[in-house]
C-alpha cells in the first residue's frame, strides 16, 4: 500500500513536469497547427542555459544559498530557451506561415536534431550526462508513508500555479482573447485588428517560457542533464497533449498527470517494470483515441470547408 | 490495380486542353509505360552497381529500400493525407518476419519470406488502419508514432523468440550458385533488392494513376464531399494504410536481407520521423517525390560526414558535426522548396514553359492539380 502511495506521489511530479512542457506544444498547435518537434529540445536547452548560468556566471557567494542562486538560474534558462523559440520562430517556421502544413513539422525535426547535436558538440563535456547541482531545499516531504524530495514538492506546486495563470490569462487578460480569436479563425481576428505575427511570437514565448522553467526543475530533481532529456520528455509531452486534446490548456494538463501516474504505476505493477512504463503509456492513448478521437478534452472535428 | 480504370489516357502527352480528352489512335496503358520504365530503371541500376565498388552498392540498395517506404508512405500521407509519424514500425515488423522466417523455416525461398514479410506487415497495417480511420490531425499523428515508440519493446518481452535488444542476426546465401565468384554478393543483394522494389514500384504507380489514387486524394481533399460522390471514406483509408504497410513491410524485409540483422535499435522513432522528413523533402504529390526522398536520406549523412571531415576539426566535434549539420541542411532545402524537391522541379519547368511560350506568366501559376494542395494535416 505504501508502494503504491510512493508510486502515485511520484506519478505526480512526473506528470506535473511533463504538463509544464505540454502546455508549450497544446498552445502552438492551437494557434499555428504545428507539431512543434523542437519544443522538447527547447526544455532541455532551457535546462543547459540554467546550468551554464550557475557554472559560469555565478559567483561562490550566491551559489551557496539557493534562495539566490534559482532565481537567477531560472531567469537564464528562461532566457535562453526564450532566445532560441524566438529565432526557430522566425526563421524557421514563419517563412513557411503559407507552405503545405507538412512543411514546418519538418523544419521541427530538422532543428531538433541540429540543436541537439549542437549543444552536444558545442557545450563542453556535454557528450555525457552533466551533474545539476541542487538548487532547492535539501531533504523530503514526508507525508506519512510516503516521502517527497522538496523539488518534486516545487514542481508539483510550479506546474499547478502556472497552469492555472496561464489559462487565467488567456481566458482574461486582452491579449489572451486575441490568442483566442487567432486560434479559432486567424483570418476574421486580422480583420478585429488582432496582430496574427505578435500573437503567435508570444505563444512561443510563453510555451519556451514555461518549458525553460520545466527544464530547470528537471535538473534539481533528477540531479543531471543530459541531451537526450529533450526528445524523450518531448514525446511524452507531445502524447499528454494529444492524450489531453491538442489546442486545450486543461486537456494538457490533465493528459500530463494521467501520463506521469501511468508511467509509475505501469512500471511499478505492470509486467517488463520500468523498461516498458512508455509502452504502458501508449496503450492508454491509444486506448482512449478509439473511444475520443478528439481527446479527453478537445473540441469534435469540425469539418472544415 | 488494372489500367482500364484509369480516367486520362497516356501518359503526359501534350496538356489536357480543358473539356473532353480527343479520343486517340493508338493509347500506351499506363502498366506497360510503368514495366517499361521499371526496366530501363533496373537497367541503370545493374549498370552502376557494374561500375561502383562494394561499398555504393550498398548504398544503392540501401536508397533502394528506403524508397519503397518512402512511396509507401507516399501513398498514405501525400495521397490521402494521413500523417504517419510511425511508419518505422511496419518496417520493423517485415525486418523481423524475413529475419524469424530465414532462421526457424529455412526452406522457404527469399522471395516467399519477402511477400510474406509483406503480408504480415499488411496485416497490421489493416489494425492500424482500422484504429486510425476515425483520427485526424495531431491525434492520428500521436497514435502512429505511439506504434513505432511501442512496437519494438515486443522484442524484450519475448527475449527467447526475438533476442532481446541484441535483435537477430543471420546469414542469406542468395547468390544463385551459377554466379557465385562471378558476381559479388552486394551487387547480387542490390540487384534482388532492386528488383523487389521496382516491382513495388509498378504496382504502387498503378494504383496511383487508377481509381484508387483518384479516391485516396478525394478523400485527403474533402471528407464530406468524397462520400457524398459515392466513395466509401472509412473502407478508403483503411486501404491507404494497407498498401502502405505492404509497402513499408517490404522495405524492412529487404533491409534485413541487406544487412543480415534485425535489431530493435534500428526501428527508433528517428528513423519514422526520417522517413516522413524524406517524403516531405521529396515532395508529397508524387512518386518521384519518393525518390528524392530516399537518396536525400542516405546521401545527405554521406555528404555531411564528408564535408565536416574536410574540416579537420576535433574528433569530438567531427562526431557530432554531421547530424547538427543534416538538421540545418533538412530546414534549409524545405525553406528553399516547401513543396519539396519534386514540387520545385515542377516549379522550374512550368518557368521555363512560360518563358518560352508568347503568352508570359499565364501557364506560371501552378496549374497541376497534384502540386499545390498535397497536404497532410499535421
Amino acid at each position: 500500500m505504501s508502494i503504491l502511495l510512493q508510486q502515485l506521489a511520484n506519478g505526480v511530479v512526473q506528470g506535473g513536469l511533463i504538463a509544464l512542457i505540454a502546455l508549450g506544444y497544446t498552445m502552438v498547435y492551437g494557434i499555428i497547427q504545428l507539431i512543434n518537434f523542437a519544443h522538447g529540445e527547447i526544455f532541455m536547452v532551457g535546462a543547459y542555459g540554467s546550468l551554464a548560468t550557475y557554472t559560469w556566471l555565478l559567483p561562490q557567494g550566491i551559489k551557496d544559498s539557493w534562495v539566490l542562486s534559482l532565481p537567477l538560474m531560472l531567469l537564464g534558462g528562461v532566457v535562453v530557451a526564450v532566445v532560441i523559440a524566438l529565432i526557430m520562430e522566425r526563421f524557421a517556421y514563419r517563412p513557411l506561415r503559407n507552405a503545405p502544413r507538412l512543411a514546418p513539422l519538418i523544419t521541427a525535426l530538422g532543428i531538433s536534431v541540429a540543436l541537439q547535436e549542437a549543444v552536444r558538440t558545442f557545450y563542453p563535456d556535454a557528450t555525457s550526462a552533466l551533474r545539476f547541482p541542487r538548487v532547492f531545499a535539501e531533504g523530503n516531504l514526508a507525508l506519512g508513508p510516503i516521502s517527497v524530495p522538496w523539488s518534486g514538492v516545487l514542481i508539483i506546486v510550479v506546474s499547478i500555479v502556472l497552469s492555472v495563470l496561464l489559462q487565467v490569462y488567456i481566458n482574461r487578460s486582452r491579449m489572451g482573447r486575441a490568442m483566442r480569436a487567432t486560434a479559432q479563425d486567424p483570418d476574421t481576428a486580422k480583420l478585429m485588428g488582432v496582430n496574427p505575427d505578435r500573437v503567435i511570437v508570444l505563444t512561443f514565448v510563453l510555451g519556451a517560457a514555461l518549458a525553460g522553467v520545466a527544464g530547470l526543475l528537471y535538473g534539481s530533481y533528477i540531479t543531471n542533464v543530459n541531451i537526450d532529456m529533450g526528445f524523450q520528455t518531448g514525446i511524452f509531452a507531445f502524447t499528454a497533449a494529444v492524450l489531453g486534446g491538442v489546442g486545450s490548456i486543461r486537456g494538457a494538463v490533465i493528459g500530463a498527470f494521467i501520463i506521469g501516474l501511468v508511467k509509475t504505476i505501469g512500471g511499478q505493477y505492470m509486467p517488463g517494470g520500468t523498461q516498458y512504463d512508455y509502452v504502458w503509456i501508449f496503450v492508454v492513448l491509444i486506448l482512449v483515441l478509439v473511444f475520443r478521437p478528439q481527446g479527453l478534452f478537445g473540441e469534435p472535428e469540425r469539418v472544415r470547408a | 490495380m488494372t489500367s482500364t480504370n484509369t480516367s486520362r489516357p497516356g501518359v503526359a502527352e501534350a496538356p489536357a486542353s480543358g473539356g473532353l480528352d480527343r479520343p486517340r489512335t493508338r493509347v500506351v496503358p499506363p502498366l506497360l509505360v510503368h514495366l517499361l520504365a521499371a526496366l530501363v530503371a533496373l537497367a541503370a541500376v545493374v549498370a552502376l552497381t557494374l561500375l561502383t565498388d562494394p561499398f555504393t552498392n550498398l548504398r544503392i540498395a540501401t536508397v533502394g529500400y528506403y524508397l519503397v517506404a518512402v512511396a509507401g508512405l507516399a501513398l498514405l500521407t501525400g495521397f490521402n493525407g494521413q500523417v504517419s509519424l510511425g511508419h518505422g514500425a511496419f518496417m520493423f515488423i517485415g525486418a523481423y518476419t524475413v529475419a524469424l522466417l530465414v532462421l526457424h523455416v529455412p526452406a522457404f525461398p527469399l522471395w516467399a519470406d519477402l511477400l510474406l514479410a509483406a503480408v504480415t506487415s499488411g496485416v497490421a497495417g489493416l489494425l492500424a488502419g482500422a484504429a486510425a480511420a476515425r483520427l485526424h490531425g495531431p491525434y492520428l499523428a500521436g497514435a502512429t508514432l505511439a506504434l513505432a515508440v511501442g512496437l519494438p519493446a515486443v522484442t524484450q518481452r519475448f527475449p527467447e523468440l526475438l533476442e532481446g535488444s541484441n535483435g537477430l542476426s543471420f546469414t542469406v546465401n542468395s547468390t544463385p550458385d551459377a554466379l557465385v565468384g562471378v558476381v559479388p554478393p552486394t551487387r547480387w543483394q542490390a540487384w534482388v533488392v532492386w528488383v523487389a522494389v521496382l516491382l513495388a514500384l509498378v504496382v504502387l504507380a498503378n494504383l496511383a494513376r487508377g481509381r484508387l489514387g483518384r479516391t485516396l486524394r478525394a478523400v485527403r481533399d474533402d471528407e464530406v464531399a468524397a462520400s457524398l460522390a459515392g466513395v466509401h471514406v472509412g473502407r478508403t483509408k483503411v486501404l491507404a494504410f494497407l498498401v502502405s504497410a505492404v509497402c513499408g513491410g517490404l522495405a524492412g524485409g529487404l533491409q534485413a536481407f541487406l544487412l543480415g540483422t534485425a535489431a530493435p535499435g534500428s526501428f527508433t522513432p528517428a528513423l519514422s520521423l526520417s522517413l516522413l522528413a524524406a517524403l516531405v523533402l521529396g515532395g508529397l504529390g508524387s512518386l518521384w517525390g519518393a525518390l528524392w526522398g530516399a537518396l536525400a536520406l542516405v546521401y545527405f549523412q554521406v555528404w555531411t560526414e564528408d564535408f565536416s571531415d574536410l574540416l579537420h576539426l576535433p574528433t569530438n566535434v567531427a562526431d557530432n558535426l554531421p547530424l547538427a549539420l543534416y538538421g540545418v541542411v533538412l530546414v534549409v532545402v524545405i525553406l528553399l522548396f516547401p513543396h519539396g524537391v519534386q514540387g520545385g522541379l515542377h516549379h522550374l519547368r512550368l518557368r521555363l514553359l512560360a518563358s518560352r511560350s508568347p503568352r508570359r506568366g499565364v501557364t506560371d501559376r501552378v496549374t497541376d492539380a497534384d502540386d499545390p494542395r498535397s497536404e497532410g494535416e499535421a
